[in-house]
């Protein structure tokens, strides 16, 4: 079973790991 | 990057280049003609730089050109710049409509001259009376017909979100984009290919939102924009009391550990596969490569996410 701890820290590796994306998102954003 | 065999020798990231330059010369221009303070000035030049450049709608009627050979460059341009003159309406239409946000009226002139000259120039290629106006108004009504669902349903509450609403704001969001289409059609007489390309992009500005979403999830709940994703990460959560950073950290888990992310990259994934097929039906490559290329990005983000999700960690 995970700690919170460690969810946590995996929480922040997967919203890292999203903002790699908005380069993208700005290249094909039309609003 | 070469646009296709049809026009050899262009350049999308020039044309945008060149588009961009219009339209940033067109705001100047008005900056000067209205003599506008600084501060105002640095206002509404926003709208103009909220395009980076490489942005593919500021290239946008040059990625179907494959499906109407023949029409002129220079009509081509003045499509692409009309296009982006509307985007930069549609920003300050936003703000316009944010009931949270005053628009200074500067801005509502700004507005209402980027869509004038945006018709400007579409005068210049389209009588009065030609079938491109009938295209142009439908999707404007699809236009506004989802931007006002979204206002009244989705913003600063929690409702309910079907997911043929969301289908059909995302789609309304940028029915707009069609009008190229339209345009190109009209232009070249080839009308043959105008149904499948412009369900391939509803079906694209389908697969962009369900990705869009999950890219955005923080900046959409900072704004109180409440997507299906974040919609249905509510309705998952039996306390929503506490402070922002600790919701913010719920909401964090139930996107990522309840599956909704997941799902969400899914259903961009069978989107713009469709998106795809109806771009290869209709032998319009520039427009099925971009698709693939996002197509691809949202599988390894799909991964990645999977990935950090079970590893172990020391």
């Amino acid at each position: 079973m995970k700690t919170e701890s460690v969810v946590a820290s995996k929480i922040e590796e997967l919203d890292a790991r999203l903002q790699m994306e908005e380069d993208l998102a700005e290249m094909l954003s039309y609003l | 990057m070469a646009v296709n065999s049809a026009a050899p020798g262009l350049s999308l990231r020039e044309e945008g280049a060149r588009c961009k330059a219009s339209l940033e010369a067109f705001t100047e221009n008005l900056i000067t003609k209205l003599a506008v303070s600084k501060p105002e000035a640095e206002q509404l030049c926003k709208y103009d730089r909220s395009r980076r450049d490489g942005n593919m709608y500021l290239h946008f009627p040059f990625c179907f050109l494959d499906a109407f050979p023949g029409v002129p460059i220079e009509a081509v341009r003045i499509v692409a710049l009309s296009a982006v003159l509307w985007m930069s309406y549609m920003r300050a239409q936003d703000d316009a409509v944010d009931k949270n946000r005053a628009s200074a009226p500067i801005l509502l002139f700004l507005r209402d001259l980027y869509l004038r000259e945006s018709l400007r120039l579409l005068y210049t290629i389209f009588v009065p009376n030609s079938k491109f106006w009938d295209s142009y108004s439908a999707y404007f009504d699809e236009y506004a017909y989802a931007v006002l669902c979204e206002c009244r349903k989705h913003s600063s509450i929690e409702s309910h979100y079907p997911e043929e609403e969301f289908c059909a704001i995302a789609k309304g969001k940028a029915a707009m984009a069609k009008y190229p289409l339209a345009a190109l059609a009209e232009l070249s007489g080839h009308h043959e290919n105008v149904a499948l390309l412009t369900e391939s992009l509803d079906c694209f500005h389908v697969g962009y939102q369900y990705w869009d979403d999950v890219v955005d999830w923080k900046e959409d709940l900072a704004s109180s924009k409440y997507s299906l994703l974040l919609t249905r990460a509510f309705e998952g959560m039996e306390n929503r009391e506490g402070s922002p950073d600790e919701l913010r950290e719920r909401i964090g888990h139930a996107v990522y550990y309840s599956g909704l992310a997941e799902a969400n990259l899914e259903e961009s994934n069978r989107w713009l596969e469709r998106a795809y097929d109806l771009s290869i039906e209709a032998r319009c490559t520039v427009w099925a490569n971009y698709l693939k290329r996002l197509q691809k990005q949202a599988a390894v983000l799909a991964d990645d996410l999977r990935l950090i999700m079970t590893k172990d960690t020391l």
